[in-house]
């Protein structure tokens, strides 16, 4: 089963953040203050676009037909997007802050 | 993801743009300039139709190439000036093709006489123009019909028009909104102003029809 990764928190909407990452071989546990990095904050279909992307060499045209959709409008999912990396890059600045 | 067919009816620009967009179109729009030929349908504007006199075929396909490529310029210096991101020419010529495709409905809303004689019974008796001609009550029920036909037709076409604005240039909302409504009328005015300025002799003047027709 594929389990998503909660970004926000289910009481109060707010970003989460991780505290504690464990080794899968000894499992040494490590406790602190981890941002999530930009990436790991898009859905899971955003991802998936950006893999897909770099797979595809950034060719908009392959995505394009792997997707079954017209040039202008993966390119329009691509700057919406952009647009979503930019805001959670935002997000990651004010956390640090 | 499977493609849904309001998609395809709407908003087939998801699916298809640029130089297939482009190709389809025209194909649909010479299609229609023929049928409108034979059936004396002028497509003498952005989203507006007539059943006029008879012309070369020529006039017809020039007709159709005014109406699009003026709507097309209108919405790229639109777009040029709404759009936050950068946007290729062709796939708005070549998506404001394929959604004139409802229009080749239009001429075949010629053919039927009812049109033609509904329309110049009310002529006479409104403005006392032309002859007097009488109209009976399945040509008004058949011209309600047709009216009623083209008013779908023209709001299928500005749908896919307006769509077709939304996804070549990446626009959203009231921006998209306003610069659209925007966009048309300038368009309808330049296609007019056109039309009127070239076309006059046929368009007010049946004599002139023999300087075309020569």
């Amino acid at each position: 089963m594929n389990r998503n990764l909660p970004l926000h928190c289910p009481s109060c909407s707010q970003s989460l953040i991780v505290r504690t990452l464990q080794c899968v071989n000894c499992e040494t546990m490590v406790n602190g203050h981890f941002d999530l990095p930009p990436l790991a904050r898009l859905s899971l279909d955003d991802q998936q676009f950006i893999i897909e992307f770099v797979k595809k060499s950034g060719s908009l045209k392959e995505m394009s037909k792997s997707l079954g959709f017209s040039y202008p409008t993966v390119r329009n999912m691509l700057n919406d997007l952009i647009e979503r990396v930019i805001n959670a890059e935002n997000q990651n600045s004010t956390t640090n802050n | 993801m499977k493609p849904k067919i309001s998609t395809w009816i709407f908003n087939p620009f998801v699916y298809i743009a640029g130089w297939p967009s482009l190709a389809l179109g025209w194909a649909i729009m010479i299609a229609t300039a023929v049928t409108g030929y034979f059936s004396n349908t002028h497509l003498d504007g952005v989203i507006g139709a007539g059943f006029g006199l008879p012309a070369p075929l020529w006039i017809y396909l020039i007709e159709a190439a005014v109406a699009w490529f003026s709507l097309s310029l209108t919405l790229f210096v639109a777009g040029r000036i709404v759009s936050k991101t950068s946007f290729r020419l062709i796939d708005l010529l070549g998506t404001q093709a394929l959604a004139r495709a409802p229009m080749l409905i239009v001429p075949f809303l010629g053919f039927p006489e009812a049109g033609r004689r509904v329309t110049r019974y009310l002529l006479y008796r409104t403005l006392g123009l032309g002859e007097e001609v009488t109209a009976t009550y399945i040509d008004i029920v058949l011209f309600i019909l047709i009216i009623i036909i083209m008013v779908l037709v023209v709001i299928w076409m500005i749908v896919l028009m307006y769509n077709s604005y939304k996804v070549s240039c990446n626009v959203k909302g009231t921006k998209a909104g306003v610069s659209f409504t925007l966009a048309i009328i300038l368009a309808q005015t330049i296609a007019s102003a056109f039309f009127m300025l070239v076309f006059k002799d046929i368009y007010l003047n049946p004599e002139g029809l023999k300087y075309f027709l020569n």
